[in-house]
């Protein structure tokens, strides 16, 4: 090895020859998991040209995306852009909605300072534990996902060491080894949830996807990628007791002929939620949907004076974000 | 990341608590302690094999790596010892699906951990899934041939995953796996040569000494030995290695002993290895053949003179001195066995492509025996000594798995390892037929060798076939512009690859190989009984090639590769010959 320098000829010989030598390897090689391997790699490869969680940008941005696509789809782009004052990409990894959510509730909290809401999302959080540990989940398969959310939590409220500002909450949301972590504390909270209720979710998950509530949970819910759908968001909105509402983004048009863009409100059932009912009925997340995605949407300030009483202060210091 | 580490050696720390607090049923974790301070990132578990199963009894060890981003990912486990089960392949990899993530039908999630793996891994020991089978044979036995299948792994569970036998290291484990599944008959051959070709195509580059290991394993399983008997074998090698010091005094080549003490002055032990193995296999072969081919190998080779005088040249440095003089040693060997038996030049591969692999994996810690501990170059000897051995002892056996294998095109490494071994056999085989008139002669030759030249010998006290063999060879060279002309670029890449030390070697062992072919055919003319045989040869002997060519994969893959597609090119031709004369 170490005559390597006395003979440069034979080295170009390599450079020339290793790519042959490459190929023939592999392609004896090959195998079926390798090929499995190498699309998951693809898409893994797509999915890491958008942040975790992105720069807030227009929502008008999105016409970008459907220039010669559906007149609709443009035109509901157009309304969508007078109702809400932006739009924040999340990475199309599967976890979209869930990140989404941790980013939109922990920037929630950083705004309004509402402890109470802190508290009482603790409170759940504690349930949930419960609820997990009563199915029979070993509780350090978990404990360290609920550590690391309640961790969130505290740091954004402000007053205390720990406290991050917005900035930093963006970038905690785009590291990977805090976001997944919460990420995953999500899925195991909607994964107690939809098993805790299995007989109220099991007719919806029966129609989804014809398996049953423990294995729609472990192959669906739980592994981190897997998409989340009406029954995630359904369970994970009642678990914590926190409102969500989900614009579409679709092809469907209205009947009346004006084009709109239709909306769902997941409210919680009453059970998860402390509160008043005047505060769980109108959601402060709001999330875009397009088929096999979810973003973040930011609505008008002016919408959510209307409509939810917060501190003018905070929402101030919001638009100016 | 550093917060991530910190969470991940959190959640180990919770994890191996569980472990040792309450380990899955009848799992224990012998390294494990609580106040361990090494890395987390390695555990290793025995597990025995589940009551009223073909695996009761047995004691397996499992290796389980955790990923870095554990438990997001699932942890890497693998069976360290050989169990036959249709879900489990030689190489240990286990088809679980909570070993995989979702995306490809994988069930892995963080709520899992060790212990519910190592659960699960059990109750795969009870049950089976043969519909999803790793492993295509046990699979199939399990489910049509259920009685086959019961003793198979049986015999698995009782030579290998005895609480006794746990305790060798993994290596010899390795071994044993490999040595395993042919040491039952039925489609033996077939069975262990698929099984070592997987298990090497995966650990082709993570473990050469595997590969090593099973090389030899594999012939002494030809042997039809135990593991026992393998063991013995160990001892061998050690006897082969204290005899080395012997050997250059049995022969009266003064050049080998030159080498030899050049060898010591820079030995280091890699070098010593080298040497060793090199000498080893002369031994084995016979000193005096070796004396022949010192002799002989400017005489038989003129078109080899470019390489020669490069040695030459090369020999003037003092770095290169040791190498090329080994390299020397190989060639010559190799001339020799081109020139007189064909059985030489397999060996003097065999070795070679040996050499390359311990030489990388020389500075990984290996082998349990005490014995081998203390010496650096053993691991070498004992494959020589082995392969050695085997060859001439049992040859239908492998004979019949060297037909075999030209079944299975895409071989890996190991298997291609092993059909250096087959050439050997056959021409062993032809020994025993008293149809190969080459060995013969070259015994005659070398009786006669020690004093007189050998060119007059061979024209003189030969028996009709050598010099035609001879003569064959020569008269080919000029006859086929091309093939010499492939021969003369080997030989370039060979000096090239000098500096490489070893890699040099495989491909002058192609080229000595070819040759070998080569001088077949003119024999073929000679004997009609060949015809056969040849014909066995025109299809075992390009796979050598190539494993020649691959073994050095791990050292040089450049090199070979510039070799192969003109060895492939050579190898049709050739066959298309034989064929034709046929």
């Amino acid at each position: 090895m170490q005559n390597k320098e006395e003979l440069p000829v034979n080295a170009t010989v390599e450079v020339v020859t290793s790519g042959k030598a490459s190929d023939v390897d592999d392609w004896e090689a090959i195998k079926d998991n390798d090929i499995m391997q190498q699309q998951s790699a693809i898409l893994a490869e797509e999915a890491e040209k958008i942040q975790y969680v992105g720069d807030k940008e227009p929502v008008s941005s999105l016409a970008a995306e459907y220039q010669s696509g559906s007149a609709i789809l443009l035109e509901k782009i157009k309304v969508l852009n007078e109702q809400y004052a932006a739009l924040r990409r999340t990475r199309g990894d599967g976890n979209c909605f869930f990140r989404s959510f941790m980013f939109s509730y922990l920037e929630h909290i950083l705004e309004t300072q509402d402890k109470v809401e802190v508290d009482r999302v603790k409170a759940s959080v504690e349930k949930c534990r419960k609820t997990l540990l009563d199915l029979g989940y070993t509780e350090f398969t978990f404990e360290d996902f609920f550590g690391l959310f309640i961790e969130q939590l505290e740091s954004v409220l402000q007053g205390n060491e720990a406290s991050i500002s917005q900035e930093e909450l963006v970038e905690r949301c785009r590291d990977q080894s805090i976001s997944d972590y919460v990420v995953m504390f999500f899925r195991f909270v909607t994964s107690g949830e939809i098993k805790r209720r299995s007989e109220f979710f099991e007719p919806f998950i029966m129609g989804l996807s014809n398996a049953t509530v423990e294995q729609f949970c472990k192959s669906s819910v739980e592994p981190m990628g897997e998409e989340s759908d009406h029954v995630h968001i359904t369970a994970l909105s009642d678990a914590l007791g926190v409102p969500i509402r989900v614009v579409y983004l679709d092809r469907s048009s209205c009947d009346t002929g004006g084009t709109s863009v239709n909306h769902h409100d997941f409210v919680p059932t009453s059970e998860g939620t402390a509160g008043g009912a005047s505060e769980a009925i109108k959601p402060y997340i709001t999330l875009l949907y397009r088929p096999g995605h979810y973003d973040i949407l930011y609505c008008n300030n002016v919408f959510i004076v209307q409509n939810k009483g917060a501190s003018f202060t905070v929402l101030n210091s919001l638009s100016s974000s | 990341m550093g917060a991530q580490a910190a969470r991940l050696n959190l959640r180990m720390q919770k994890e191996l608590k569980l472990l040792l607090t309450d380990p899955p049923p009848s799992s224990s974790f012998p390294h494990l302690s609580h106040h361990s301070s090494f890395s987390l990132s390695s555990i290793l578990a025995h597990i025995e094999g589940p009551e009223d199963t073909v695996y009761a009894n047995g004691v397996f060890k499992i290796n389980i790596q955790i990923p870095e981003r554990y438990p997001f990912q699932p942890p890497i486990v693998t069976f360290a010892t050989p169990i036959y089960h249709p879900n489990i392949d030689t190489g240990g990899r286990i088809c679980l699906d909570i070993l995989n993530l979702p995306p490809k039908q994988g069930a892995w999630q963080p709520s899992l951990n060790i212990s519910t793996v190592l659960t699960s891994i059990l109750l795969l020991l009870t049950e089976p899934n043969p519909d999803d089978g790793l492993m295509c044979e046990a699979s199939k036995e399990y489910k049509y041939n259920r009685q086959a299948f019961d003793q198979k792994a049986r015999s698995m569970t009782e030579n290998y995953a005895r609480a006794g036998a746990t305790e060798n290291g993994s290596c010899s484990q390795n071994t044993e796996s490999h040595l395993k599944p042919s040491t039952m008959d039925a489609e033996g051959p077939q069975l262990s040569r698929l099984e070592v070709d997987e298990s090497f195509g995966k650990h082709k580059k993570l473990s050469p000494i595997k590969s090593k290991l099973s090389l030899a394993s594999t012939s002494s399983n030809l042997k039809r030995v135990t593991d026992k008997i393998a063991k013995e074998a160990f001892s061998d090698d050690l006897l082969g290695n204290q005899i080395e010091g012997k050997a250059p005094n049995q022969q009266p080549a003064e050049k080998f002993n030159s080498y030899q003490n050049n060898g010591k002055l820079h030995s280091t032990s890699r070098k010593l290895s080298l040497e060793s193995s090199s000498r080893n296999q002369k031994v084995s072969v016979q000193c005096k053949e070796n004396v022949l081919s010192y002799q002989s190998s400017p005489v038989l080779k003129p078109k080899e003179a470019d390489m020669g005088s490069t040695e030459c040249v090369l020999l003037e440095k003092d770095v290169n001195h040791y190498e090329q003089q080994s390299h020397h040693l190989h060639k010559s060997g190799v001339v020799k066995s081109a020139g007189a038996t064909n059985k030489g030049s397999e060996k003097i591969c065999m070795d070679q492509s040996r050499v390359n692999i311990s030489d990388d994996t020389w500075p990984q810690p290996l082998v349990n025996p005490p014995s081998q501990r203390s010496l650096g170059p053993l691991p070498m000897p004992l494959n020589t000594s082995h392969c050695d051995k085997q060859p001439q002892k049992d040859c239908v056996d492998k004979t019949g798995s060297g037909l075999f294998s030209i079944k299975h095109k895409r071989l890996g490494l190991a298997s291609r390892k092993q059909y250096l071994g087959l050439p050997t056999s056959l021409q062993s085989q032809e020994k025993d037929n008293k149809e190969n008139m080459i060995s013969v002669s070259g015994v005659l030759l070398s009786s006669k060798g020690s004093g007189e030249s050998l060119h007059g010998k061979i024209v003189n006290s030969n028996s009709n076939v050598y010099p035609k063999k001879q003569l064959g060879m020569r008269r080919k060279l000029p006859l086929e512009p091309v093939d010499k002309s492939n021969c003369s670029t080997d030989g370039n890449i060979q000096l090239n690859s000098c500096d490489d030390n070893l890699n040099g070697n495989p491909s002058k062992l192609l080229r000595a190989t070819e040759e070998s072919r080569y001088i077949q055919k003119p024999m073929q003319e000679n004997d009609e009984k060949f015809t056969g045989q040849i014909k066995h040869h025109s299809e075992v002997l390009p796979i050598p090639d190539s494993a020649i060519v691959q073994d050095s994969e791990d050292s040089d893959d450049d090199k070979k590769v510039t070799v192969r597609p003109k060895l492939s090119v050579k190898r049709k031709r050739l066959i298309g010959k034989w064929n034709a004369k046929a």
